[in-house]
């Protein structure tokens, strides 16, 4: 029976079974490859058993520890060890990828034998480089073969495998190369350090640690940091995720709704004919399992070729390795069963509770939609609507939430991309940032000091700021963003203090506005900054929300506290005149090859982190369109069904099929302009309760503008077009004699 | 009576379905209805009277045989919507009108088919509605009319572009016996004062002493077509087309407690006079027994 029922709405069921799949699929795929990322980046920085990595405590990723080659040195003295090998990690960007690691190690070393050359030979001298098969398949470069980093040739000597996709995704180069790409002088990301057979463990961690508290001592394949790291990428994935089920979770709850409220008389039948309420519940819920369990099967298998088909994108590939476990395909059917219960439960309690004589006296179909409010305003199409509002009430619900996201993502990013064009030294117009080129993220830039006085000395250059950018992230400081500035520069006239006085010694720290407010700190407090005291002397604003979600430092005492002695993260310069910036930014890009320069104005839309932001509105537009496209579908489906004999009335009546056609594709937009009404005014309601939340709050300043919206109605429009389609030409091939007949 | 027929049928044939379980819903029908006329199609129910409606309105194409209305073969016709809107107007037996729009708004759907401009749209349906009696009606939706007045909204719709023929399924089988007679009268009037060509399904005998012309049909054929002349005939008939009347003029068995064999003759010689039958000899029905089987 419960078999029969779903059979009997075949389409709709399908429809259906296709919404959970799809909110199942992306569950299941986007967690498979949270999964792939973490397991596989913390086996890049495996080595072998009996092996310790030292890295800097603090950072979130060894591309961002950053030790003291000198170390080394003192690490060999420590008893029970044997050997210790400095390794660089380094992320660059490329055309073909957006993200390769490139790993650098001493040509002689250990670690070294854990790249496995398949083709050509291996490392020996600088200049050369051994790349991972990924790599070469996105590049699309061979042995022989030569990649530019920098501006600098690197010879490709040798082809490696070593089972990890992220690995094979990058390039293997000396260790001094490594450090010139990470601008790391005299200073590495990690040491592998080799125990002593048959050593004990804990005792040489106990005496690593002892050695410097900035160090942080892992046994290998369990580098702790990355904890975080997983904990950041499931939840994020989970987020997207869970759009997708909240889409298709109501689409769902919308189908079971309505193939209750249409079989209406059939229950009260059964109920007359001495069915106990429990067992007409039993029977709806057993439906909406079913049908649950069906589309979980399905998102599973779309979810599994989805992950397959995304580790073989080319480029980012390799970032996508999905890694199946039994979590993630339990996380995945769980949420078909919870959207089954959930979207069964409403519908069968409701159906039961039908008094069997009011149940069969229910006059099903189209129902008769008198019932005041606008029952009588606006087109036919609209009306249709209305005659079924909670209906159309969850599916825009539905696309709503997807909407509601694409406003919120625009909102943040217009938002960030205001508040980076708003950074110190572009108060005056025509000012240039100068940061490294071809980083993924802007924390992971760094500049040669050097290059200040070569820029001062430039022809109508006016002032040059340095910066030092780092952050903390631990439960202490949700995020804490550590400015290191130039007490004197010119830069530092763009944070107005509102307390207190300016940087004068070097323990000395300036606190942002919602920084102190958040944390609850005031000038005369003192506050620990990675393990580092320092006295707040002032509070600044600025207006520009990542600004005042930490503190300024002087620029020496930043590039010791993030261990960059002579590095910094970005130069502010001043131009004379603003007519003089083009020129003068052409000049920094001739003279160094390996910066970006740009317009402050331009700034945002050049660096990768808006890019990628941008790229994932893309991503969740897309998911947004596809389950949105399908609940819209379903949705009109269900109301030409029920009015399958009014729509043969009216072909008696003499209207032509291209009339019925346009009239369902009228209400399949009407649904989805609602649907985008909603949904906008759901993502700003949503962003601006999230302004107020503590820590990251004051980060999000989202910024409204016209392009944003139009894009949501775009969305809506596709939908209304890709959703209306098929019930349309359903609807308009409908035979009258049949229509007229159906029941 | 004009020369030229409105409606002509030659053989006209209906076949749901295929294999055994296939239904000859319409057998041979030929038929002729000239402008002007008033007929009753009567007959039990899954004769094939919708069905036949169906063909003339042109909502589905026959098995085999043809339709012609005014002259023009449906099978070739360029724009059956056009001739939907045009040509006939159909009322259904549930009014079937579109829960969401008024009155008004029901009656514009066969013009907006056509494609006529939204003014005189409104003109034209408000002066249908006047002509109906639901001048103080037209902004109601069906849901706050009676039974009733929801078939005249559908006869003024079927009346919204002046049509040649109207086309009723049962137009009164969902109302009570006041609200039936006032839509048959509201018919007959449409008839005499406008000349219009109404075809009427129905299971009313009343309508006898509305209609001029009466059509009998029995599994998918036609069995009677006459001229209504006589009220008290017209009764006869109908007798004689009723179940017992129809075992009494076959000969069939009929329990001794309905009919006594004395009764029984004489009520034979009397339906025979009354289909204008010859005074003896059994009449072969061959389907006799499927048709008693149907019961
Ligand atoms: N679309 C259809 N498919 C199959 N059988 C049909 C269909 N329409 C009608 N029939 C069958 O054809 C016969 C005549 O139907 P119909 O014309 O509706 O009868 P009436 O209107 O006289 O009651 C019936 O036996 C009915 O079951
Ligand atoms: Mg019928």
């Amino acid at each position: 029976m419960i078999l029969r029922n779903l059979r009997r709405r075949a389409i709709r069921s399908l429809l259906t079974l296709l919404g959970i799949g799809v909110g199942v699929a992306a569950v299941i795929s986007l967690g498979a490859i949270a999964q792939g990322l973490a397991q596989n980046y913390a086996t890049v920085v495996a080595g072998g058993e009996n092996e310790l990595l030292v890295t800097q405590a603090n950072a979130i990723d060894p591309a961002f520890s950053s030790l003291d080659l000198t170390l080394a040195d003192r690490l060999r003295q420590v008893p029970g060890v044997e050997r210790v090998e400095p390794g660089v990690y380094a992320w660059v960007t490329t055309e073909a990828l957006p993200f390769l690691l490139i790993f650098g190690y001493e040509p002689d070393s250990v670690a070294l034998r854990h790249y496995n050359v398949v083709a050509g030979r291996g490392l020996r001298r600088s200049g050369e480089m051994v790349l991972g098969r990924r790599a070469a398949e996105s590049l699309k470069m061979g042995v022989g073969d030569t990649l530019r980093l920098y501006g600098r040739p690197y010879q490709i000597v040798g082809i490696y495998e070593t089972g990890q996709a992220l690995e094979e995704s990058g390039g293997v180069v000396v260790l001094e190369d490594a450090q010139a790409i990470a601008k790391k002088e005299r200073r590495v990301s990690l040491f592998q350090v080799g125990l002593r057979r048959g050593q004990e463990v804990e005792p040489v961690i106990r005496r690593i640690q002892a050695l410097d508290r900035d160090l942080k001592v892992s046994r290998t394949g369990a580098l702790e940091s990355n904890q975080q790291w997983s904990e950041i990428l499931e939840g994020f994935a989970l987020g997207v995720a869970g759009i997708a089920i909240l889409i298709g979770g109501l689409g769902m709850m919308n189908a079971m709704i309505m193939s209750v409220l249409e079989r209406t008389r059939e229950i009260g039948t059964l109920r007359a004919l001495g069915w106990s309420r429990a067992r007409v519940l039993a029977l709806i819920l057993a439906e909406s399992m079913a049908l649950s369990l069906g589309g979980g099967l399905a998102g599973a298998v779309l979810g599994v070729a989805l992950t397959e088909l995304a580790a073989r994108a080319p480029g980012v590939g390799a970032m996508l390795v999905g890694v199946y476990t039994p979590k993630v395909f339990a996380q995945g059917l769980g949420t078909a069963w919870v959207l089954g219960l959930v979207g069964g439960v409403y519908p069968a309690w409701r159906a039961a509770g039908l008094q069997p004589v009011e149940a069969l006296r229910y006059e099903g179909g189209g129902g008769d939609g008198a019932a005041g409010g606008l029952s009588r305003v606006g087109p036919a199409a609209f009306r249709n609507l209305w005659r079924r509002r909670l209906r159309t009430l969850v599916a825009a619900t539905g696309i709503g939430i997807g909407v509601a996201t694409l406003v919120m993502l625009g909102g943040l990013t217009n938002g960030f991309i205001q508040q980076l064009n708003n950074l110190a030294g572009s108060g005056t117009p025509g000012s240039i940032t100068v940061m490294q080129k071809d980083v993924p993220d802007m924390s992971l830039s760094a500049l040669d000091e050097r290059m200040v006085s070569a820029i001062r000395a430039m022809p109508h250059v006016q002032a040059v700021s340095p910066v030092v950018l780092g952050f903390e992230m631990s439960e202490n400081f949700p995020l804490f963003i550590v400015l290191g500035i130039d007490p004197g520069s010119p830069a530092m006239r763009h944070y107005r203090l509102i307390q207190g006085r300016g940087i004068r010694r070097p323990n000395e720290i300036l606190l942002g506005k919602s920084a102190a407010e958040d944390y609850g700190f005031q000038a005369g407090d003192t506050i620990e900054v990675l393990g580092n005291r320092y006295r707040v002397v002032g509070i600044y604003e600025t207006g520009v929300a990542w600004e005042e979600v930490g503190g300024i430092l002087a620029l020496r005492e930043a590039q010791r506290l993030f261990n960059r002695p002579r590095s910094v993260s970005y130069l502010f310069v001043d131009v004379d005149r603003p007519e003089d910036a083009e020129a003068v930014r052409q000049a920094i890009r001739r003279r160094f090859p390996d910066v970006s320069a740009s317009l402050s104005s331009e700034f945002a839309q050049n660096t990768n982190d808006i890019q990628q932001t941008q790229a994932m509105a893309g991503a969740i537009s897309l998911l947004a369109i596809i389950v949105g496209g399908i609940v819209v579908t379903n949705t009109m489906v269900m109301s030409i069904h029920e009015r399958t004999r009014e729509i043969g009335t009216l072909r008696a009546l003499g209207w032509a099929r291209g009339r019925i056609l346009g009239q369902v594709m009228e209400e399949s937009l009407y649904l989805c302009l609602l649907s985008a009404l909603l949904g906008s005014a759901l993502g700003v309601g949503l962003l601006t309760l999230a302004t107020a939340l503590p820590y990251f709050g004051a980060l999000l300043r989202p910024v409204w503008d016209v392009f944003t919206f139009a894009q949501a109605a775009g969305v809506a429009l596709v939908l209304g077009l890709l959703g209306g389609v098929y019930p349309a030409w359903r609807a308009a091939g409908l035979q009258p004699v049949e229509a007229l007949r159906y029941e | 009576m004009s020369t030229e027929p409105l409606i002509r049928t030659e053989n006209l044939t209906k076949v749901y379905g295929r294999g055994p379980t296939a239904v000859r819903a319409l057998d041979g029908v030929s038929l002729e209805v000239y402008p002007g006329e008033f007929l009753a199609v009567m007959g039990p129910s899954g004769c094939g009277k919708s069905t036949l409606l169906n063909l003339l309105g042109a909502l589905d194409r026959p098995t085999e045989g043809q339709v012609w209305v005014q002259g023009e073969d449906l099978a070739r016709l360029k724009d059956v919507d056009r001739f939907r809107a045009q040509t006939v107007g159909f009322v259904f037996q549930l009014h079937n009108l579109l829960p969401t729009l008024t009155a008004l708004e029901n009656v514009e759907i066969p013009m907006q088919g056509l494609g006529m401009g939204r003014g005189p749209r409104r003109e034209r349906a408000r002066e249908l509605l006047a002509r109906v009696g639901l001048a103080d009606r037209m902004d109601h939706l069906p849901s706050q009319l009676s039974g009733g007045q929801r078939q005249r909204v559908a006869i003024a719709r079927a009346l919204a572009n002046d049509p040649a023929l109207i086309l009723a399924d049962e137009p009164t089988g969902s109302l009570d016996s006041q609200s039936g007679e006032e839509l048959l009268a509201l018919f007959e009037d449409l008839n005499r004062a406008h000349g219009t060509t109404i075809l009427v399904v129905t299971h009313d005998r009343r309508v006898a002493q509305v209609t001029r012309r009466i059509l009998r049909m029995r599994d998918g054929r036609m069995v009677d077509d006459h001229r209504v002349t006589d009220p008290l005939e017209e009764d006869l008939r109908m007798l004689a087309h009723s179940r017992l009347g129809q075992a009494v003029l076959q000969g069939k068995p009929v329990s001794s407690r309905v009919l006594l064999p004395e009764e029984r003759a004489v009520f034979q010689r009397v339906l025979r006079r009354a289909l204008g039958l010859p005074e003896e000899g059994a009449l072969a029905e061959p389907e006799l027994d499927e048709q008693s089987a149907r019961g």
